[in-house]
């Protein structure tokens, strides 16, 4: 929770972590596509 | 036990709607004192005489007096949906004002769109209205992504009971605290911290592609709050596309994914706990749909040979899966574009997206990855169940922080909430084919509104019946609190003017 008892280092380590965790979802959804268009091709 | 509803009830919920409405009005001195700063002094106007007549409006409901009494489930319900038409109404009259609507009705629309975090747009000549106009477009789908009735619950100081039914009402029902005030106050905690840290990143990324810094700083509050909120406005009619900014199109997938996670999901990481990421079903389950339909979508888009090179197909094809997926509806073609190069089956495979959104208790719509996740359990359950002997008592488990033992009672209430999204989504689909359009192009559409999405296949526009511009603020209403608030609602109103009991 973002709150007075959380540290800071806590949060910023969460926020860090949260938007690695997209850009992983968004590299799984280039890899889809790099596929997806090979194959078809 | 009460079988019908008095005066006393509706004073209550009016009582209560007043409260919400009287803390949602200092929003307009936002807008307002933005127009001051830029010299837009109608537009301060403007915005001073919404604030007058919502906090009138708020104050005057507010006078009814509950007598003491505190607000039960079904007063908490009824509040909430009917906070939400009011809100509605009032919040459209500076838009009316500026002159860039054809109708009042228009500009309701616009801010239901708003609010519902849709993003679909009837304003007209978006590229020359006034920073006053933008800035409430873009504070009107932020705080309808955390959730009007949050926003007031976070405001009021006396712990008011009931506070629960409100939340409730609003689609939310993942209490992060045991108190829903402190759950409320968290939920914009949470929205605050991404906010500076959104708001920043766009800043930096619009001074990159060569806008001016003031500029760049109201394009990144904007597009930052569109995007958490998973709205899919943006300052100017081409929407991303404007930016033709690689930087911009990954910092909007970035935050919109960001938007679309239950906040509960946030607190959790936010603790510390890392791992929920990984297990959580909605997170499970969005991957796998997102992965699925993606599959869909490309497949569909090679064999047309619509994008010539691997670069295009992810930032055309991917890009508006996602934002289809997570509800956002940003853009970076054109309407007709889906109607005219994207072919029958990536079409569907959008329309499917649209409609499971996702996470619960987040700004995103849709039918939720969560409810996706009861119901696939349950489906597998019952296989389970006919492989083994009767008499084996079989018990599915999901993972939602920790794990969890579904119940019949979950599996049925996922179900309900999926079959009325379906059947306002085939109404929806009805109305866009009686007003002259395709099935297809109907169905896209009425996905659209329903699920809260705001990507459109050109029908939305100015010149659709009034008729079907109502059933769409229906169905993004209706969507957005997730039926239980606009039931009660109905209910309520039913039942108080007919006198019948329930």
């Amino acid at each position: 929770m973002v709150s007075r008892e959380t540290g800071a280092a806590v949060i910023i380590h969460g926020v860090v972590v949260e938007i690695l965790y997209t850009v992983a979802l968004g590299l799984l959804g280039i890899c889809i596509c790099t596929i997806i268009a090979e194959l078809v091709k | 036990m009460k079988t019908r509803f008095g005066w006393r009830d509706l004073s209550i919920v009016l009582h209560y709607t007043g409260r919400i409405l009287a803390g949602l009005s200092p929003l307009y001195l936002i807008p307002a004192f933005s127009s001051l700063v830029a010299r837009e002094f109608a537009v301060t106007v403007d915005f001073m005489i919404g604030f007058g007549v919502m906090l009138t409006l708020g104050a005057g409901l507010a006078a009814f007096a509950p007598n003491g009494r505190r607000p039960d489930w079904v007063h908490g319900m009824t509040t909430a949906g009917v906070s939400w038409l009011l809100a509605m109404v009032v919040a459209a009259l500076p838009y009316w004002l500026s002159h860039h609507y054809n109708s009042y009705l228009d500009a309701m629309f616009d801010v239901m769109s708003g609010l519902t975090t849709t993003g679909l747009v009837l304003l007209q000549d978006l590229d020359h209205v006034s920073i006053g106009i933008n800035m409430w477009r873009h504070i009107l789908t932020f705080v309808g992504g955390q959730g009007i009735i949050v926003l007031a619950l976070a405001l009021f100081t006396d712990s008011s009971g009931g506070g629960y039914g409100f939340y409730v009402g609003e689609g939310k029902d993942e209490r992060l605290f045991p108190s829903v005030m402190h759950t409320a106050k968290s939920i914009w905690r949470i929205s605050l911290l991404f906010l500076v840290i959104g708001t920043v990143a766009f800043w930096l990324a619009g001074i990159s592609i060569g806008l001016t810094p003031i500029r760049a700083f109201l394009h990144g509050f904007w597009m930052y709050m569109a995007t958490w909120s998973t709205g899919g406005f943006a300052p100017m009619s081409q929407n991303v596309l404007y930016y033709h900014s690689t930087v911009y199109q990954i910092l909007t997938f970035i935050f919109f994914t960001l938007g679309s996670f239950n906040f509960a999901l946030h607190s959790a990481v936010l603790r510390g706990n890392r791992r929920e990421l990984l297990k959580n079903t909605e997170t499970v389950s969005f991957t796998i749909t997102m992965s699925l339909t993606l599959m869909v979508v490309i497949w569909s888009l090679v064999k047309l040979h619509v994008y010539p090179d691997l670069v295009a197909l992810i930032r055309k094809g991917f890009f508006h899966l996602a934002s289809a997926h997570t509800t956002t509806g940003f853009m970076t073609i054109y309407p007709q574009q889906f109607a005219n190069e994207w072919g029958d089956s990536a079409i569907a495979a959008v329309i499917i997206a649209m409609m499971i959104g996702g996470s619960a208790c987040s700004t995103a719509g849709g039918f939720k990855g969560l409810r996706m996740g009861i119901l696939f359990k349950a489906v597998l359950q019952e296989t389970r169940r006919l492989m083994r002997p009767s008499s084996l008592i079989m018990v599915q488990k999901y993972s939602y922080h920790g794990a969890r033992v579904l119940s019949d009672q979950q599996v049925r209430n996922a179900a309900l909430v999926v079959l009325m999204y379906v059947a306002i989504f085939a109404i929806a689909v009805v109305g866009g084919c009686v007003a002259g359009f395709p099935l297809l192009q109907s169905a896209f559409e009425a996905a659209s509104v329903t699920g809260n999405v705001g990507l459109s296949i050109g029908v939305t526009t100015t010149t659709i019946p009034a008729g079907l511009k109502v059933l769409y603020i229906f169905n993004m209403w209706a969507g957005r609190l997730e039926f239980m608030a606009v039931l009660a609602s109905m209910g309520f109103i039913g039942i108080f003017f007919t006198r019948s009991k329930i």
